[in-house]
């Protein structure tokens, strides 16, 4: 990815906009929390399958994502305004560095940063801009379980 | 696992109960994800699969395949075209790099979610740690099993073998051990020896150590013992009744240590008990080498 700080055709309004950082948030991770993101991935998911059985109990890992399963959805929610300086805007991928498991018991603490943003031209000459949105999450003792990355992508419709 | 090898692919049609349980479980409810008119409102012909969803199914197809003693410490997907609710979507994967890193070996692996048509919508990337199987401990090893006890009828008459004593024969021992007293017919103490059905080859019980799955790695006679009644001579027809009485393990510095002892009892034309004998003999076996 190109240097954003320095793309000189990057506008300052949005050049100012990197290092922003969000309020904290903590949350405890209930076991219908982890119940729900498995149900969400399981085969086979038929509607209304929440079989209490599987409901994970105190202590058990979650899936590896679940410490924050979508960090432009999370930037949402602690308040960090997502950039959309063109027309279209969409989720362009995402990255998870998984430091550490997350447990059902756990209490959870996100910060959610604009960690970069780029600006690049696609090939019929449209600009598109980057923005990747880094959210880190501490557990209770401190620790770090995580970061994950979002990438924005906002670029210009095509001419019709 | 190894480089090129490939991950069990996995297929799956997403339905509009699939996404909306993806919102409530992220609570995002974007409405292009479940909402057709929103969807359409963006130039969409219908509602869109989250990516991150796509994403979270990967990261479960790989610790499906990975197993309990692997964990997922990165995982990187791009969103490289959009999927509609409904669509038809394989997940797969493959190893491109395995790193052994002290106890651990760092599994690098390539990961893709394809349409109907083949097309890679999500590419990826994925580091596993997964902590490598010590050489697996064997427990305590048992070479004297009852398979084998059975085999070697321990306990049990294993056979009877006759043997006339001439003084041919007696003289002939004489020879080979340097004992002058030829054409004496009373034969020499250690003579017995000569009567043992399992050094004459006749009771062939050595293909029971076939059983035992360990390289052999020497061997020899441990022990022989003998009880007289009466002393063998010239003349005696001798029935040899032999049996394995006892089969047992210890571990020595040649390896583990078999020790099978038979005894046999030595019986003259009237029946009567001439001796009694009984003979150890030992196998050594490496523990580390199986051979089956």
């Amino acid at each position: 990815m190109p240097n954003p700080t320095t793309a000189p055709d990057l506008p300052r309004e949005l050049r100012a906009l990197v290092g922003t950082v969000s309020a904290p948030r903590t949350r405890a991770v209930h076991p219908h929390d982890v119940h729900r993101f498995v149900l969400a991935i399981a085969d086979g998911t038929g509607a209304g399958s929440t079989d209490p059985a599987v409901v994970p109990a105190a202590g058990s890992v979650a899936p590896p994502t679940f410490f924050c399963p979508d960090p432009l959805v999370t930037a949402a929610e602690l308040g960090l305004v997502r950039p959309r300086p063109l027309p279209r805007n969409i989720d362009g991928g995402t990255e998870w560095e998984i430091h550490r498991p997350v447990r059902v018991g756990d209490t959870l603490t996100s910060i959610a940063r604009i960690a970069d943003i780029s600006q690049r031209t696609t090939a019929d000459g449209r600009p598109m801009v980057f923005t990747v949105i880094e959210v880190s999450v501490w557990n209770q003792r401190g620790e770090s379980v995580g970061v994950a990355r979002g990438t924005s992508v906002s670029y210009q419709e095509r001419a019709a | 696992m190894r480089a090129g090898e490939s991950l069990p692919a996995r297929s799956v049609q997403v339905t509009l109960a699939d996404v909306v349980r993806w919102s409530g479980a992220i609570d995002d409810y974007t409405p292009i994800h479940f909402d057709a008119a929103a969807a359409n409102a963006r130039g969409m012909p219908g509602p869109l699969v989250n990516g991150t969803w796509k994403a979270a199914v990967l990261a479960r197809l790989l610790s499906d395949w990975a197993g309990e003693s692997a964990t997922l410490t990165r995982l990187s997907c791009r969103y490289r075209h959009p999927d509609l609710v409904g669509a038809q979507l394989t997940c797969g994967g493959t190893v491109t790099a395995v790193t052994p890193t002290g106890g651990v070996d760092e599994v690098e692996c390539e990961l893709w979610v394809a349409d109907a048509g083949g097309k890679r919508t999500v590419t990826g990337t994925a580091t596993l740690r997964v902590r490598r199987r010590e050489a697996t401990d064997p427990g305590p090893v048992t070479l004297a099993t009852e398979e084998l006890k059975a085999a070697l009828k321990v306990g049990s008459e294993a056979g009877r073998f006759t043997y006339p004593i001439t003084l041919a024969d007696l003289d002939r021992y004489r020879e080979a051990v340097g004992d002058p007293a030829l054409g004496h017919e009373y034969a020499p103490p250690a003579y017995f020896g000569v009567l043992d059905p399992v050094e004459r080859r006749e009771l062939q019980l050595d293909p029971t150590l076939d059983l035992v799955p360990y390289a052999r790695t020497g061997g020899g006679n441990a022990f022989n013992e003998v009880e007289y009644e009466r002393p063998l001579r010239a003349g005696d027809v001798i029935t040899v009744a032999t049996s394995y009485t006892d089969v047992y393990e210890r571990d020595g510095r040649a390896g583990r240590l078999l020790f099978r002892v038979r005894t046999n009892h030595l019986y003259d034309q009237q029946g009567a008990l001439v001796a009694r004998t009984r003979m150890g003999h030992v196998l050594a076996f490496d523990l580390g080498r199986r051979i089956a």
